[in-house]
């Protein structure tokens, strides 16, 4: 095992030192971590999943089932990374994982000899008594045992970003097909982006001694670059995997715009995912090579045979001293070849075949390997492997290799074909599933395709570009493909050695055994969809890229039938594992989603004003001052202030939808319960609509401002969907009606003044000749004026408080100066700042229903609003609000509450039953929705939805509430706790 | 990289200033003074409206996401039967595109409901593509194109209105703080200043 002299794609003038477990190793630029450590001699690199046993490098790619390890420190520590597709950097750090105490003695290991128990489904069959164990004990035992490597607890300190791309033609993978596809649409005149997962093009090309035009491979991958990158209408993303095929040509893919370096440069994300939607996609993804499961063939050293030949071409790494080869096929006597050719001992080549072209056997002769057809791998030695035993015609010989090729042959990557539910199809001349139905708009080249041959490859990429590119209305002359030679592709299916001795390994990486396979059968799985989730066979991170067709042969041969009548499971995505904080892109933390300050944010901050989030809105809760010693004190002041003098609120954030046309009254009276055409110019109406389904979906006022000009207010929360309905309404279900709506929720901004010297402070603000006496601007009127000196106004004459109030409209950019103007104008009122605290203790107080009311489960008559629906006309939810349920007398309606016991706090949330009744289901009777304390009346109140409520005013009733610990009782009242006749607020 | 916007509030717009890799890719300028109006064409009145607009400002209402512009006044398609008419200090927009319009359209004073932010720079178009789902290559969309569309899941309209390139985003006043750290994160690694 070294590094070879001369010779792959690595640069030896460029030495990189890392560390494995805490050993100091180098490699070079152009490495992957797992090249380094076979270059250094480091066979020994994880502990399976299951049973700990040592495991190695099995791939080269993103196929690894087992070389999983911890990358990095701290907290960009990132486990189950694989070795084989991590790019060495200067300094890089990794640790083996799911170890204890070391890679080299694992005492888990034990495990091994519980395998027994631990086999196909155990967790179905065993640790089943005592139920209550399983949770308690079993399971966290288990999830310790098994598992993979250890997430960082410390905040990612790295950024991921997102980022959209469009093209005419999407090729995925940049191999021969790859290329050749995007060179020939490119030219042609296309928008091309070619992606592909690893960090240097080329494919195959880099891995395989193989010519194109009769020079080395690399030259044409270096000159199809350097085109490529000379055209403005190509984009290249290398480091980039395609990860998912989604709807309307959308494709998602994940750049490692920094994985390959110890933190990523300054400004830059660590990944970026794309969404890229292509007209045209071609998917030249290749194909994958596939293991031949016979007894010990997880055993460090045992590797695919393309593997070692990436590891020998490209990285110029001997994985073994002496090596053998174990296949079914041409392409493996090929790399064995390479493999001699760079200096390697190549033993033997095992081929379960009885006769091979004899050009093949000819080559190995003069390579001086020994070959031994119709032979067959059963067992291996070691704990990193020292040899292996042959069964061949003769009986049963031993060979002394620590490095095993092997091979089973191909399968094409045909994962993204599968993304909209095409199911692969099984091709007997190549033993392979090819790709069946595909996602729209694309189409497979080269070895994805099934089409294994390096001359194929070229000229599939190229036919592929050519019509994806004509398709689209671009058209090039494509011109010859490349020469190259096909080389040999012959296969004989073979899956599973019969005389295994040892476990023989299906899924590396869930530590699924043929055994269990045959387990499975046995009790009666047949379906490959069962058999995965039976077995766990295909899943985890390597989503059984080197095991799910042997699994499925295996099945078939045990049920008798043919591959293609077992079928196959199918991909979903993603592709390759794909990190969460890369869907998260620039939304973490407080960026995580929009926040909307009112246009009164800067004033309430710089009054001390305390913020909650209401949905997107950042809003004052409340304005502690020095010496208050809880928000409920603070809360209590602000409403005391208000109810005895006056006090000020933002309520900007309500929705706010101008209405225009001849059609609005009658637009109205179809959504609201209530008549609105009636309604008069430069009045407001308070109003109730309904779901389609009878249920509440909002409430609020409208103001008729002209003739054919209305403005509506909607909650805070419903502002959106209020609007999405009117618009459903006028384009769906009327579209005669002459309606034009408009949001103009953040034109304005809209200052509340309440309390009984709410009119003297209003005075103060509005320009002179402005009239706001009762008889100009009643309760429930709605003027336009002028504000502060010319500034344009609406004012309403409405009040959610209860008290004398006007809520005040200007531009949202004079929000704040509305704000100061009327903090001036109070200032001998001892005006009082109050948030949305204090608003909901006087709404309460004033039984007005809130979010917590109109919570989708209720209808009008819950809310007492019944007698508001109007009879005469006919309007959205009408017909359902008068289904049987919502007309049952014992359905909870609106009622208030206050304590037996004066003292007593009531809870949100809390559950009434009749005193004396048992504490369940059966006797519930409604729960409490909204609970204040009340500073006029001295004690906490509520409001709650109790059946038959508004007929039991006067009783008591249980309030439980069992995970606070509250069992006390009330007695049920009106809502309206404060001014019920509403004297106030039509001072 | 939160980091680079950690000093502040999310409740304002990033202030003026440089962020980000020391180039200058990307240019955004808080453009103020621009009075805004939503117009919505009456019922089956679109071929009135468009001869009133043709007469009062000498440019029919364009059809789709387009922007014309005419008597210093832009007008930009936001939806069927919808547009967004933009001008510099105009006074009294609403007025004058009321008494143009008569009733054959709605129209309400948006001016204070919109920021505007102008982006522009070698790399405007890379640090837009993270934000904006639709394609700004100058094959698909050009000078004087529209759209009304979603930028970090915030609402946006932007138009073209030089290829220099120079877009322009109009965002909802009370998400323009959110807004102005995403497009702020998003251009930093080509260097960003805001001005203005």
């Amino acid at each position: 095992m070294s590094r070879l002299d001369q010779g792959g794609l690595i640069d030896r003038s460029r030495p990189l030192a890392f560390s494995f477990d805490g050993r100091a190793l180098s490699g070079f630029a152009g490495d992957t971590l797992a090249s380094a450590l076979l270059a250094q001699g480091e066979t020994l690199v994880g502990r399976s999943f299951k049973y700990h046993r040592p495991r190695g490098i099995f791939a080269a790619g993103s196929d690894e089932p087992n070389a999983l390890v911890e990358l990095r420190t701290g907290a960009r520590r990132e486990p189950n990374t694989r070795a084989t597709v991590t790019e060495l950097y200067d300094g890089l750090v990794a640790h083996s994982q799911n170890r204890w105490p070391s890679l080299g003695f694992d005492l888990l290991a034990v495990n091994g000899l519980l395998a027994p128990i631990l086999g196909a489904g155990f967790y179905y069959k065993t640790f089943m008594w005592p139920a209550a164990a399983w949770e308690k004990l079993y399971e966290p035992i288990i999830r310790r045992a098994a598992g993979l490597g250890t997430a960082a607890a410390l905040p990612d300190p790295d950024h991921y970003e997102k980022a959209h791309g469009f093209c005419d033609v999407l090729v995925v993978g940049a191999g021969p097909a790859g290329l050749m596809a995007a060179l020939t649409a490119a030219r042609a005149g296309a928008r091309v982006i070619v992606a592909d997962e690893d960090f240097r093009p080329g494919g195959r090309l880099n891995a395989e001694r193989s010519e194109i035009d009769g020079a080395p491979a690399r030259m044409f991958v270096d000159a199809t670059m350097a085109e490529l990158s000379s055209l403005s209408n190509v984009r290249i993303l290398l480091r980039t995997t395609v990860f998912g095929v989604y709807d309307t040509g959308t494709y998602g893919l994940i750049e490692r715009v920094g994985d390959h370096l110890a933190e990523p440069a300054p400004h830059r994300p660590r990944q970026r995912m794309w969404k890229i939607v292509a007209r045209r996609a071609i998917l030249a993804a290749g194909a994958a090579e596939r293991p031949i499961v016979f007894g010990g063939n997880d055993r460090p050293g045992v590797m695919l045979a393309q593997a070692f030949r990436t590891y020998v071409n490209r990285y110029a790494a001997v994985p073994a001293d002496r090596t053998a080869f174990f296949a079914n096929n041409d392409a493996s006597w090929r790399a064995a070849f390479d493999a001699a050719a760079a200096g390697a001992q190549v033993q033997a080549i095992v081929d379960v075949r009885s006769a091979v072209a004899s050009a093949l056997a000819d080559e190995a002769r003069r390579w001086g390997i020994r070959i031994i057809l119709g032979g067959q791998v059963v067992a291996t030695e070691g704990k990193r492997l020292s040899g292996i035993e042959v069964a061949t015609a003769t009986g049963i010989e031993t060979l002394a290799v620590d490095g095993l090729a092997i091979s089973g042959g191909f399968s094409p990557n045909v994962h993204l074909t599968c993304h909209h539910g095409g199911r692969p199809v099984w091709d007997e001349a190549i033993a392979a599933f090819v790709p069946g139905a595909v996602p729209p708009g694309l189409t497979v080249a080269g070895a994805a395709a099934g089409r294994y041959g390096l001359a194929a490859c070229l000229a599939d990429g190229m036919a592929k570009g050519t019509e994806a590119a004509r398709d689209l209305g671009f058209e090039g002359s494509a011109g010859a493909a490349p020469r190259a030679d096909d080389g040999d592709t012959a296969v004989e299916p073979f899956w599973y050695v019969a005389a295994s001795r040892g476990p023989a390994f299906v899924d590396q990486q869930n530590d699924v055994t043929a055994k269990d396979v045959k387990i499975a059968h046995g009790e009666g799985f047949r379906s490959v969809e069962h058999l995965k989730r039976y077995t766990t066979l295909g899943m985890a991170t390597d989503q059984g890229k080197t095991s799910n067709v042997t699994g499925m042969a295996i099945m078939a041969s045990l049920t008798g039938r043919s591959i293609a009548q077992t079928g196959t499971t199918i991909f979903r995505p993603p592709y390759t594992p794909v990190a969460i904080g890369a869907l998260a892109g620039h939304h973490r933390g407080k960026d995580f989603r929009p926040t909307r300050p009112t246009p009164t944010h800067a004033w309430a901050e710089a009054a001390g004003a305390v913020f909650i989030e209401t949905g997107p809105w950042l809003r004052a809760q409340y304005f502690p001052r020095p010496g208050e010693r809880d928000w409920l004190e603070t809360v209590t002041r602000e409403v005391t202030a208000v109810r005895s003098g006056v006090g000020m609120i933002d309520v900007s954030t309500f929705g706010k939808i101008d209405l225009q046309g001849p059609d609005v009254g009658a637009l109205l009276d179809r959504v609201y319960i209530n008549n609105f055409s009636s309604l008069a110019v430069g009045k407001v109406r308070y109003g109730a609509m309904l779901r389609e389904d009878g249920i509440v979906m909002d409430d609020g006022t409208t103001a008729r401002l002209g003739e054919r000009r209305y403005l509506m207010t909607t909650t805070t929360a419903n502002a959106a969907k209020v609007y999405q309905h009117l618009e459903f309404c006028l384009q769906v279900l009327w579209p005669d009606l002459d309606v034009q709506l408009a949001s103009v929720s953040e034109q304005w901004a809209q200052i509340a003044i309440a309390g009984p010297r709410a009119r003297e402070v209003l005075r103060k603000v509005v320009d002179a000749g402005v009239d706001v006496e009762n008889a100009t601007l009643p309760y429930m009127g709605v003027i336009e004026a002028t504000v502060m000196g010319g500034v344009r106004a609406r004012i309403f004459r409405v009040s959610f408080s209860g008290e004398l109030g006007y809520e005040v409209a200007v531009p949202a950019r004079q929000g704040e100066a509305l704000a100061r103007a009327v903090m001036a104008a109070g200032q001998d009122f001892a005006i009082t700042p109050y948030g949305i605290e204090a608003l909901g203790v006087m709404r309460i107080e004033k039984g007005h229903v809130s979010g917590a009311e109109l919570n989708g489960q209720t209808a009008a008559a819950d809310l007492g609003l019944g007698r508001m629906a109007s009879t005469k006309k006919d309007y959205v939810g009408r017909t359902m609000a008068g289904r049987p349920a919502f007309r049952d007398p014992d359905r909870p309606t609106l009622v208030g509450f206050k304590p037996v016991d004066g003292t007593a706090r009531l809870r949100a949330g809390a559950h009434f039953l009749g005193i004396g009744q048992p504490a369940d289901l059966a006797h519930d009777e409604g729960y409490m929705t909204s609970v204040a304390f009340s500073p006029a009346l001295g004690h906490w109140i509520g409001l709650g939805l109790l059946a038959r409520g508004p007929a039991r005013i006067g009783e008591r009733v249980r309030v439980y509430d069992p995970i606070r610990g509250g069992d006390i009782e009330v007695e049920i009242c009106a809502p309206a706790f404060v001014d019920p006749e509403g004297v106030r607020l039509r001072a | 990289m939160p980091d680079l916007l950690g000093h502040i509030a999310q409740t304002r717009i990033v202030p003026a200033g440089r962020y980000g890799a020391n180039d200058q890719g990307v240019t955004v300028t808080l453009v103020e003074g621009v009075c805004f109006a939503s117009i919505a064409t009456a019922w089956n009145r679109t071929e009135g409206l468009n001869a009133r607009c043709a007469a009062a400002f000498g440019t029919a209402l364009p059809t789709g996401p387009k922007r014309v512009a005419a008597s210093g006044l832009a007008f930009i398609g936001m939806g069927p039967g919808r547009w967004l008419a933009a001008g510099f200090t105009i006074g009294d927009l609403e007025g004058r595109l009321r008494d143009a319009f008569q009733v054959d359209a709605a129209v309400c004073d948006q001016s204070d409901a919109y920021v505007l932010f102008a982006v522009s720079g070698e790399n405007a178009r890379a640090a837009l593509a993270k934000l904006i789902p639709i394609d700004l290559d100058p094959s698909a969309f050009r000078p004087d194109d529209a759209a009304t569309t979603s930028a970090a899941t915030i609402g946006v309209t932007l138009w073209q209105e030089s290829p220099a390139p120079v877009f322009h985003l109009a965002v909802g006043r009370s998400f323009a703080p959110s807004f102005s750290r995403a497009l702020v994160m998003s251009a930093a690694e080509f260097g960003c200043a805001i001005v203005g």
